[in-house]
């Protein structure tokens, strides 16, 4: 096991045809602790697998240094890290049993062949491969595909593992399932995992810290948790969460000595803000965020509450998604989520929506970066 | 890091230079040589310092050394080439894209049976074709020589542009179709498009392969409907052979192919379906 | 807008997949959704809808017409496809024109309705580009745009339009394509695999099973009376826990009794009756369970169950937590609506109601609901 760090790595891809360059990542500093999963999560083209092959050694970042523990091997080519890289399609040798295929690593490395005996039978029983050895590996099914691709990964004992998007090409249950056995091997095995998805809810089951990308840049790195709770940017904010958090505008007033966060264009709901006043005076523009399901919607009015038309209903079997119609900038819709219930808003209903103070998260609109976490 | 990048670009420069000679300096005594009098052209070593001349340019075009008038040869070439191309691309492409799109009975074996007239040697049928085209009334006349050229281009054609059809999505079109445009719209205004590279690249190599054919135009053709491989073969006076003659017909016969070549390189590199279809 | 009846439709597409005897109808202006695994038979009926498939046998009618042999542009259908299908060498506003300028409108005619179009789907901005150049989002919607342009077709088929978008990009699509639909107010047919999608969009379900339909009516129907594993297994939030068991009766009890835990189903006597002694599964869809933390102190009768066993894992995901209870080495996944922390090994007690249970023939057949 050993501990991945990335020193201001960055990429650039020049392009001659059109003389322009993208920067597919830039300045992403941070250190992967031994024996975790670490998790790159981000929207297609942010640069999560351009990050992932320089690690790998398949594609050496344009600026920046990579270490494997105190190693640099921001150069060096990918035999000589000793990288294990799982694709998203198992890459798999139709012609070969399973035997083979899992023994085809230390084949090529020269190990004898008691010893890849041994490993081999070691590792089809960790992964319950055992029964299908003999077997050849064509026309298996895509979950088994990817265990022995993973099997081939995992069974030369490499220092660090790299995954990218392993499961999405599998069926949801397969996928589920592989999942988890993912989680239990990468566990028991002791080595770094880093692990690449646009998947948000397999980045935040399986991973221990999770590095959320967009545009090349890296806007947080911390658990699961925290991000999902205290989104450090407001990109973060709207991409973690199955719907993301809702994202107001609003502004800073003062009123006999008190401050107050008024949203922009609805007039009877404020939330004092006192306490954090020096921090929000800085920001020329904020941003109110809440997540879905803390909001919480009445028929009648309450106090502090804003008046909404209910205009798409989704239910699914426990919940229900509703789109709320405000007068809210910059997007007047607010997204919900409620338990299902007999009493849920139909469509065309007017309803009043209250956001619990404790859950409402303060940006700066022009950084997008968190500001506050409000308390009660 | 950087000393042996500069010598990796100084190795790959020494390489392709090499190549570029070996396959190039052929070319280049023969440009020389177009330009050198006829007293240069025969030292017992080469002459790289000369003083050059047109003569030999000027003789082509006032047809004064030769059995035929002088450019026209040149001209024949460029007529027959041309046409035959273009028409053999039209076909060819129409025939192609009915490979590629439609299933029918025995549609592999046709398209076999197509490709293989191109197996056979030529020369087994040379004799044949001039007693057909004698008997005809096509020997000697343009149209034969077209009529050929077109038949042995189409098998290249077909076979090139099908494939070249193959790689565009049949989505495409389906969506047209959807759309509610007509087959042959579609076929020129959606797919053809698509495959503009490979339609141009067929066609450059289509249109070398008739510039370069020598068999048929040696049996087929008189005087009056020479191309330029027979009239290069042609010259001669009587006991002498012209090489500075044949070395301006090289030169000459080089620049229609190089002009073409030079405007579609462009084409031939870029992709075209880039982001149509996931 | 019009209805569209097929009535049964078989096509033989090699070994692989036949569509056999596909009836259903697509109402006026409702969305019907076919909703199946990958390879189950959508694209080939789309396909055969919209006239670039043949059938073997069967018809199709659309309004009053039979179309089942009309070219593609005689029946005035509008499609998007899975792979979009955007023309490369034109750019989006001469790709949303498309079907337009087929009809020979005048220039000005076909500006302003593709403008309105492209405003109306936020991609003005790119009118003037190639597809090559856009993001998957934008040109998701360029395809979008050319199948709606035709505002007088009286079908549009939607063959899988969101499938290959991010997870993220999907969900909001999702509920800007209900809005749209809304709008619009035309008949559709929509193919997908997702089946969040499919429960969220469809005024009528169609699910297929490898070329024959096994189910159809409203979502919620089918939702709650599956009527067999396949569809239990494929039309629900989370993949729904099967467990094998078999019915006894034991006294004057009905009791299901399964490897993990037995319970009184004797309420369901008249529905389970021809089934005693046989074999069947227990379905149990994970949002609808529950976790107590606390013994809970029953009442008898009840319809309610608790099941006592230990916590084995538990999953955070956003705002949902997946939690895996063993019972008896079985374990048992619940989907809860909110943030919980357990403790591994912890006691817990699973509840659910009797009126959410599936039972299923062990052949595959569903019983009582």
């Amino acid at each position: 096991m050993v501990k991945v760090v990335l020193e201001n790595v960055g990429k650039v891809f020049k392009s001659s045809k059109e003389a322009k360059e993208t920067i597919a990542v830039k300045g992403f500093t941070a250190e992967f602790p031994s024996n975790k999963v670490v998790g790159i999560l981000g929207p297609s083209g942010c640069g999560k697998t351009t990050t992932l092959r320089a690690i790998a050694g398949l594609d050496p970042p344009s600026e920046g240094k990579i270490y494997f523990d105190d190693k640099d091997v921001t150069y060096l080519p990918p035999i000589e890290r000793d990288a294990a890289l799982l694709f998203q399609f198992a890459v798999v040798y139709d012609n070969m049993t399973v035997f083979d295929n899992l023994a085809f690593p230390l084949m090529v490395k020269g190990v004898e062949k008691e010893e890849i005996n041994k490993r081999v039978k070691e590792t089809a029983e960790f992964l319950g491969l055992s029964n299908i050895l003999k077997k050849k590996a064509k026309g298996l099914p895509a979950g088994i595909n990817q265990k022995i691709a993973l099997g081939r990964a995992i069974i030369r004992k490499p220092k660090v593992l790299l995954l990218d998007e392993p499961l999405s090409s599998l069926d949801p249950e397969s996928r589920l399932y592989l999942r988890r056995e993912l989680k239990n091997v990468i566990r028991s095995m002791e080595t770094t995992a880093v692990y690449v998805t646009h998947d948000q809810s397999e980045a935040m089951t399986l991973c221990d810290k999770i590095a959320v990308m967009n545009e090349g840049k890296v806007h947080q790195y911390d658990t699961p948790e925290n991000i999902y709770m205290n989104p450090a940017t407001t990109f973060v904010a709207w991409f973690i969460g199955e719907p993301g958090m809702n994202l107001i505008d609003c502004s800073l007033e003062e009123s006999e000595g008190k401050y107050y966060i008024k949203i922009d264009g609805v007039s009877d709901v404020s939330f004092d803000v006192s306490k954090w006043s020096d921090i929000l005076k800085k920001s020329e523009k904020i941003v109110l965020g809440i997540r879905p399901e803390f909001i919480t919607i009445t028929k009648a009015y309450k106090k502090n509450s804003m008046k909404g038309k209910c205009l798409v209903v989704e239910s699914f079997g426990s919940f229900a998604l509703l789109d709320i119609l405000t007068n809210c900038s910059p997007n007047n819709i607010i997204k919900v989520k409620t338990p299902l219930s007999d009493d849920l808003p139909k469509v065309d209903e007017d309803i009043y929506l209250k956001f619990p103070t404790e859950y409402i998260r303060l940006f700066d609109k022009k950084s997008g970066e968190l500001r506050v976490v409000m308390t009660e | 890091m950087k000393v042996s990048s500069l010598i990796k670009f100084v190795l790959v420069a020494l390489v392709t230079l090499i190549l570029i000679a070996y396959f190039d300096l052929p070319i280049l005594v023969m440009i020389i040589t177009a330009f050198k009098q006829r007293a240069d052209i025969f030292t017992p070593v080469p002459k790289w310092i000369f003083t050059p001349t047109l003569k030999n340019f000027a003789d082509i075009f006032a047809g004064t050394t030769t059995m035929a008038e002088g450019t026209l040869a040149i001209r024949n070439s460029l007529l027959f080439v041309t046409i035959s191309t273009v028409i053999a691309m039209f076909i060819g492409s129409l025939a192609a894209y009915g490979f590629s799109r439609f299933k029918f009975f025995g549609r592999e074996d046709l398209l076999f049976f197509v490709l293989s007239q191109r197996f056979m040697p030529g020369i087994v049928i040379v004799l044949p074709m001039f007693v057909l085209y004698s008997s005809v009334g096509l020997r000697g006349t343009p149209l034969g020589l077209i009529l050929l050229y077109i038949n042995a281009a189409l098998p290249f054609v077909i076979w090139m542009m099908r494939s070249f059809f193959d790689e565009i999505p049949r989505e495409i079109d389906e969506a047209a179709r959807l759309d509610g445009h007509s087959w042959f719209t579609i076929f020129i205004k959606f797919v053809l498009p698509v495959a503009r590279n490979g339609f141009l690249a067929t066609f450059l190599f289509s249109f070398i392969f008739g510039w370069g054919e020598f068999l048929f135009a040696l049996i087929l053709t008189t005087p009056e409907s020479w191309t330029m491989p027979i009239a290069i073969v042609n010259s001669r006076v009587s006991s002498e052979i012209l090489w500075g003659q044949i070395a301006a017909y090289g030169v000459i016969s080089i620049i229609p192919v190089f002009i073409i070549a030079v405007a579609l390189q462009k084409y031939l590199v870029r992709g075209m379906t880039l982001g149509a279809v996931k | 807008m019009a209805k569209l009846v097929v009535e049964n439709v078989t096509k033989k597409y090699g070994p692989a997949l036949t569509l056999e005897k596909i009836s259903f109808t697509a109402e006026e202006g409702q969305i019907t959704v076919l909703l199946s695994p990958p390879n189950g038979g959508k694209t080939g009926i789309c396909k055969i809808v919209a006239g670039l498939d043949e059938v073997d046998s069967g018809k199709v009618y659309l309004g009053d017409r039979d179309i089942t042999n009309l070219e593609p542009k005689e029946r005035n259908v509008s499609m998007m496809f899975q792979k979009l299908a955007l023309y490369p060498n034109m750019n989006v506003f001469e790709n949303i024109a498309s079907p337009l300028k087929a009809r020979h409108l005048p220039p000005s005619e076909v500006k302003k309705q593709v403008e309105a179009i492209a405003n109306k789907l936020k991609i003005s901005h790119t009118l003037y580009r190639k597809p090559g150049t856009l993001s998957g989002g934008e040109r998701q919607r360029v395809a979008l745009s050319r199948a709606l342009v035709k505002s007088d077709a009286e079908l549009y088929i939607l063959d899988e339009p969101l499938t290959n978008l991010d997870a993220k990009i999907r969900a909001s699509m999702r509920a800007e394509f209900k809005i749209l639909q809304k709008e619009i107010n035309q008949t559709m047919l929509y193919a997908t695999p997702d089946p969040i999608e499919a429960l969220s969009l469809a005024d009528k379900l169609i699910v297929l099973d490898r070329g024959k339909i096994v189910q159809q009516g409203t979502p919620e129907d089918i939702y709650r009376n599956s009527v067999n594993k396949f569809v239990a297994t494929l039309v629900g939030y989370y993949p729904i826990n099967l467990i094998e068991g078999s019915i006894i009766e034991r006294g004057k009890k009905i009791i299901l009794q399964t490897d993990a835990f037995e319970i009184e189903i004797s309420k369901l006597r008249n529905s389970v009756k021809d089934y005693i002694n046989s074999k069947v599964t227990l379905g149990l869809r994970p949002e609808l369970l529950n976790i107590a933390k606390t013994e809970p102190k029953t009442q008898e009768p009840s319809d309610l169950f608790y099941i006592k066993g230990d916590v084995f894992e538990f999953e955070i995901r956003g705002s949902d937590t997946v939690v895996y209870v063993k019972i008896n080495d079985q374990i048992i996944r619940v989907l809860e609506s909110k943030i919980t922390k357990y403790d591994t090994g912890m006691t817990v007690w699973l509840q659910f109601n009797l009126k959410d249970i599936y039972l299923f023939d062990a052949a595959s057949e569903q019983l009582i609901r």
